[in-house]
Order: C-alpha cells, then sequence, then structure tokens
C-alpha cells in the first residue's frame, strides 16, 4: 500500500483492524508487504515494536505506520537498531516523562522522532519535516468517535448536533 | 522586456480570477458581454489540494498544499518565510494568499458577514478612518446577489438588514456547542450561528457539508463555495479563462483609456491583451503592485494612483486569542470550522476610542496542536494518552478579530531592487497596528476573561498585547471615495482617473469593519459587474 493510497481511502484506521499489526503477529509477519512511495518497506523488527508499545502504553500501532516509521527512522538515525533495547527500558524507567532523555542526545533524538512520528505522523526537525502517515495516527485513534482526522467526515450532514459518542477504554497504565 | 509575440482581445478583460473576478466575470457573460479572464496562477484542482493537504508536513500551514508556480510567486511563511512579501515594519504584515484559479477562497473559513450600516459610516459617526461614497442600502442588492450566486446559509440578519431571507436555513452547531450558547445566555456574550458560504443543504449541485473540518486549508467536498466554482462557472457563461498569464504591466493611450494589459507566460514569453473594459480584480496586493508597476512617462505614479493612494491604507484584521480548558466536554472539530460568534457588540460609541470587535469560536479540531505541545515537551506512555484526550474534549479557542483604520503609511511600495523570478518587482510592505487596535485588544481582555469564567476555564492564555495574527482580509490598497483627490475609485468602482478601468474586490474597501471581508468584497465586484454593463450599453 503506498501513502498516497492510504490517504485516499475513506476508511479509517482505528483499533484491532486488519491493519493494526499486534506485537505477536508482527514478529511473525512476512517482510515486503507495504510500500511507501512505491519503496517496499521492511516489517520492523519486534525490538522496534516493543519500543512503540512503550511510548504508546500499548496503544495498537497501524502496520503501514509502523513500517513507514521503521524506515524513515533508520535513514535518518544511523545505528538505529542497537539503540531500540535501551530506549525501551529507559522509557520504563523514565515513567510518562522522557524530558531526562536530554542526558543522551542520540536516544532523545531517536525518541523525539519515534513519538512524533507515531501520534503526530511527522518527523525530522521543523525546517525539514517529513510526512510519514496521516489518518491511522494515534492521536486521531485516540479521539475517534467524537472526532475525525481532519478532511474526513465523521458521519452525515448535521450529525454532530447529537452528543458525542463515548471514548473506547484506553489501556491500563503499564 | 520580452517582445509581445500574440494578441488577444475581449470585451472586458477581467485580470484574477479569484471569487471577485470569477462571479463578475460569470456575471457579464451571462448577459453575453465577450469576457476573458487572466489569472496569474494555474488552474486548481481539489483532489489534488486535497491529496497535498494530507500528505503534507506542514499542516497547520494553509498554503502547503498549494505550491506556487514559479512565475506566479505567494507569500509563505512556514517553514520560514519565503520573503516574497519583504516586511519593511515596523510591525509584520503576514499576509497570505493564493494564485491560482479561484484564488485565495480555495482556503477561506467561509465566514460570509456583510457589514453593519453604521461601518459605512466611520468618519462621520466616530470621527475614523474614512466614510464610504456609498450606504449599507446601495450595497444591499449586491448582498443579496452574491449569497445566492455563492450559497449562504444563516439564520439572523446580526444587525445587516435583508430584503430576502438567507439562501440557506443555518448550519447545525455540534451538541456542546448548543450547550455552550445556553451557557452564554442572552446577553453581551449571546453565541450567534454566523453566515457561511457552506451548504446546509444541497445547493446549486453542491452538497451540503458533512463535517470534515478542514475548511481551511480545504473542503474536500466542495460544500463549502470558493472561487474556483466562480471560475468554473464563468466559463460555463461562455468567459473565456487563461490561466499562468502573469499581467505585469497596463498600457494607457494619450487620452488615459486603458488599451492593453500586458502578460508574461510560463516561457517568459510576453503577450498584449486589448479590451474596451478592464476589470482588476487581482486582490488588494497584486492588484496595486500591478498598478504600480505599470508607471510610465504619461503615468509618473503608476496607473490610478493620481491621488497617490495605490498601495496605501492597507487594511486587514489583527488578531488576538484565548485558549482554555471548559469544565464541560466542548469537543472543538465537530462539525464546520467557523460556525458560531459573539456579534452584539460590533458597533457603538466605543468606536471613537478603539477598535471594532467581535469574538469566534474558533471549532478546529485541535488534536494536532494539543499533541505537538504533548510531544515536545516529551510526555509519552498513558500520561500522553489522557491528556491527548482530556485536552481534545475540553478545549476552548476563542478569537477576536480588531477593525484597522485607513492609515496612508500602511502600505505597500514596489522594491526598487528585488524582483521575482519573472523580472517584476517584489513588493515592501510597510505596516503599524496603531494604538485603536491596543486598546481594543485590551477591551477584548474583558470580554475573553468573562467568557472563560462563564465556561469553567482553567489553563486561560491569552495572546499578547501588540502581537497579533493576521486574517488575509486583504483591504484598503485601492481605496473608494467621492473625492479623485484623497481615492482610486469612484462608487462605482471605476478608476477616477481611467475611465474603461474598474477595480472590484476587498481593496477597494475605506472601512474593513471586524468581520470577514470576502462577502463585501464580492458584492462590490458584482456592483462593479453592473456598472461595467452599463457603461457597454
Amino acid at each position: 500500500m503506498t501513502h498516497a493510497d492510504l490517504s485516499r481511502r475513506g476508511v479509517l484506521v482505528a483499533g484491532a483492524a486488519a491493519s493494526v499489526l499486534p506485537l505477536a503477529l508482527a514478529a511473525c509477519h512476512s517482510a515486503g508487504s507495504d510500500t511507501h512511495n512505491g519503496t517496499t518497506l521492511a516489517t520492523p523488527p519486534v525490538a522496534f515494536l516493543t519500543l512503540a508499545q512503550t511510548a504508546t502504553n500499548g496503544l495498537p500501532v497501524d502496520a503501514a505506520l509502523a513500517a513507514s516509521l521503521y524506515a524513515d527512522l533508520s535513514a535518518h538515525h544511523p545505528g538505529l537498531d542497537t539503540h531500540l533495547a535501551e530506549l525501551t527500558a529507559a522509557l520504563r524507567a523514565l515513567d510518562g516523562n522522557a524530558d531526562t532523555l536530554k542526558t543522551r542526545p542520540e536516544l532523545a533524538a531517536i525518541f523525539a522522532d519515534l513519538l512524533s512520528g507515531l501520534y503526530l505522523g511527522i518527523t525530522g526537525p521543523l525546517a525539514a519535516r517529513r510526512c510519514i502517515a496521516f489518518e491511522s495516527i494515534e492521536s486521531y485513534a485516540l479521539v475517534a468517535g467524537p472526532l475525525s482526522p481532519p478532511s474526513y467526515a465523521g458521519g452525515a450532514p448535521g450529525s454532530w448536533a447529537t452528543a458525542a459518542p463515548a471514548l473506547a477504554p484506553l489501556p491500563k497504565a503499564k | 522586456m520580452m517582445a509581445d509575440t500574440k494578441t488577444l482581445s475581449a470585451d472586458v478583460v477581467v485580470i484574477g480570477s479569484g471569487i471577485a473576478g470569477g462571479l463578475a466575470a460569470r456575471r457579464l457573460a451571462a448577459d453575453g458581454i465577450d469576457v476573458l479572464i487572466l489569472e496569474a496562477g494555474p488552474e486548481l484542482n481539489r483532489g489534488e489540494i486535497v491529496e497535498r493537504f494530507r500528505n503534507s508536513a506542514y499542516k497547520g500551514d494553509f498554503m502547503d498544499a498549494y505550491p506556487a508556480a514559479p512565475w506566479a510567486p505567494q507569500p509563505k511563511f512556514q517553514p520560514k518565510d519565503n520573503n516574497y512579501l519583504i516586511q519593511m515594519g515596523p510591525d509584520p504584515y503576514r499576509g497570505m494568499y493564493l494564485r491560482g484559479t479561484g484564488g485565495t477562497t480555495w482556503h477561506w473559513a467561509g465566514q460570509a458577514f456583510r457589514l453593519m450600516p453604521n461601518d459605512f459610516r466611520l468618519r462621520s459617526l466616530y470621527d475614523q478612518g474614512r466614510d464610504w461614497p456609498i450606504s449599507y442600502d446601495d450595497l444591499e442588492p449586491f448582498y443579496t446577489e452574491a449569497e445566492y450566486e455563492i450559497g449562504v446559509s444563516g439564520d439572523e440578519d446580526l444587525g445587516s438588514p435583508r430584503s430576502r431571507p438567507y439562501p440557506m436555513p443555518p448550519v447545525a452547531l455540534s451538541a456542546e456547542l448548543e450547550t455552550i450558547r445556553t451557557t452564554m445566555g442572552s446577553g453581551r456574550y449571546r453565541l450567534s450561528i454566523g453566515p457561511q458560504a457552506r451548504n446546509s443543504v444541497a445547493y446549486a449541485g453542491r452538497a451540503a457539508c458533512c463535517g470534515n473540518n478542514n475548511c481551511m486549508p480545504i473542503c474536500p467536498v466542495d460544500a463549502q463555495y470558493h472561487g474556483g466554482i466562480s471560475v468554473e462557472r464563468a466559463r460555463a457563461a461562455g468567459a473565456r479563462v487563461l490561466a499562468n498569464a502573469v499581467v505585469y504591466r497596463l498600457e494607457t493611450d494619450a487620452r488615459g483609456n486603458i488599451v492593453a494589459a500586458h502578460f508574461l507566460d510560463p516561457d517568459k514569453v510576453s503577450h498584449r491583451v486589448t479590451g474596451k473594459i478592464f476589470a482588476l480584480c487581482a486582490n488588494g496586493m497584486e492588484s496595486p503592485r500591478l498598478l504600480l508597476n505599470s508607471a510610465d512617462a504619461q503615468n509618473p505614479g503608476g496607473v490610478a494612483n493620481r491621488s497617490d493612494m495605490v498601495g496605501r491604507n492597507l487594511m486587514d484584521h489583527p488578531g488576538s486569542s484565548v485558549e482554555f480548558f471548559a469544565k464541560d466536554p466542548t469537543w472543538f472539530g465537530r462539525g464546520p470550522m467557523r460556525p458560531a460568534s459573539m456579534n452584539d457588540f460590533r458597533d457603538g460609541a466605543y468606536r471613537r476610542d478603539h477598535a471594532a470587535m467581535r469574538i469566534d469560536m474558533a471549532c478546529t479540531n485541535p488534536v494536532r496542536t494539543l499533541t505537538e505541545r504533548l510531544v515536545a515537551k516529551g510526555v509519552y506512555g498513558d500520561a500522553l494518552n489522557q491528556q491527548i484526550r482530556d485536552q481534545a474534549a475540553h478545549y476552548v479557542l476563542l478569537k477576536s478579530l480588531f477593525e484597522m483604520l485607513p492609515d496612508p503609511e500602511n502600505r505597500i511600495t514596489l522594491s526598487k531592487t528585488a524582483k521575482d523570478a519573472w523580472g517584476i518587482p517584489r513588493m515592501e510592505v510597510h505596516y503599524r497596528f496603531p494604538e485603536y487596535v491596543n486598546r481594543a485588544y485590551d477591551a477584548c481582555l474583558t470580554d475573553f476573561a468573562a467568557v472563560a469564567e462563564k465556561l469553567g476555564g482553567t489553563g486561560i492564555t491569552y495572546s499578547k498585547r501588540g502581537v497579533y495574527d493576521n486574517n488575509q482580509h486583504i483591504t484598503g490598497t485601492m481605496v473608494m471615495g467621492a473625492d479623485p483627490a484623497t481615492s482610486v475609485v469612484s462608487a462605482e468602482c471605476r478608476a477616477h482617473d481611467h475611465a474603461n478601468l474598474y477595480i472590484g474586490g476587498t481593496g477597494v474597501m475605506p472601512s474593513c469593519a471586524t468581520v470577514n471581508s470576502t462577502l463585501t468584497g464580492t458584492a462590490l465586484a458584482l456592483k462593479m459587474a453592473s456598472h461595467i454593463r452599463l457603461a457597454l450599453g
């Protein structure tokens, strides 16, 4: 699936849909199942998905988003794979605020792109940002129901005149 | 300069294909008049714009989905200023507009307010600014025509008397906004559904709004009107449209009539277009740029500039804002972006002292902005998930637009040294926010605080005094007036200095009040078209 295909589809990715890559499935997911701008993307290693799960506290991660993000981070953070386990361990120890990662700039840089990629679909510095995903990002998935990603409709004309539906429960804090 | 290689001609040559030029052209063509529209930028296509938005790395930049053609550069300020407008200060003027068929209303919010009668008499009533040479009643028929052309939904006149009802019933508020409306009550902060160029029901072959909440930068379903629709309707009525035609000079004869417009094509080849009448509708920046660039021995200060008013009196709406989290869920982002506002204090004796103002509920989906802030702080995991949800559910953004006054020192001039890639001088912008606006900011703080208190707001954050956002309501640079010594066009939108040059759109407005300018600019363009019809006999 290309990124352009992603943005054309009218169906939103949310929850445990087929395109969401649970950790266990990802471990045996064959490489080459996703493409980005015509480029075949490798399935991220389990260590990367574990890191993503830690950063999101276990939110489902869209498979194409994970593949695009891993490819992007690999291209812009040399030695990414060697830092995955260390960064995961650091996040588990930091309890929700990664500000102290500033003492480890190589980890902080990866983490900034990782978090921005997962929740905003954007990586890179302000002057040279890269869009790696849109509809499938975690921030939109979190508010699915009351809100739809901009440019997508949540229902028929006037559907917003009824009260916003309730949100799905979040994974328990770990 | 390149030699002319080709000659085109029309009874009426319309320069600029935004909503003003497009609708004026459509009106004239529908009457059987031969019309040619010249547009500097390319043909714009909705599907491509939507696609670019979704793939954009700068989704908060409304210009990012509209890449400029090399021959038709346009202002862009993210990720950094492209310096198309040369800022001369002391304050910034970050006006953004699109050059392409349909113009800037591809990315407006669709707010289609009329001015109020007193907005036309600012000098007489409040000893500020300028009076118009026409009254509200003079413009009212054209407001009505504009509303029915573009399709405006609304429910109350908001102090602007109407000869006909709105073409459509109002767009519904979200359930959460209805609750806020009840909370605000019937006093000063009464919440009104704003008039919007947005279909509440199917209208003129276009679908009803289905709440995509992406009015800016692009409505993906054309439920919100834009100038591209005007252009298509002009075409259907028989007008010819020539995109990628960068008009850089108007040529006059010995009697002062405009005899030709000269444009450059994408190969930098120059062409000459003749016509009986020329209608300049290239917005409040590019139109005066063209007039100033047309200076010659006969028109040493530029075309239509005997008064030295071309490019002066630049106005917009400096905006202030407040953000907070309300006690009850608000879910901004449900429905269209600018559905409601507080309008009952748009006029009053206070305008002797400070700028007119009103307050908008800025119902843009806030999730991206809020998430950016949290991510930048390094929040992650469960804390991030919880805060995104909680903040998005309770977020409120109020914006107030302040009325600028027509100050001749706020102006655009042509750079003597800097040119764009097609060799046309770039614009220098001189701009200062007056104390008149700063005093409105002070007054508005009281209103912001009162609204926040009524909604149980916490985490209240005000924008700073003297630091105002721009709202792309470019007005005043070719001001309308009765006196040729102090104005550029007459009440008929005809240049005082040239019998066959007309100017339409927001650039001729002598005052900008506190409401979005597009409907007034469109009404003026239709008024202009009516006078052109009469002039052609």
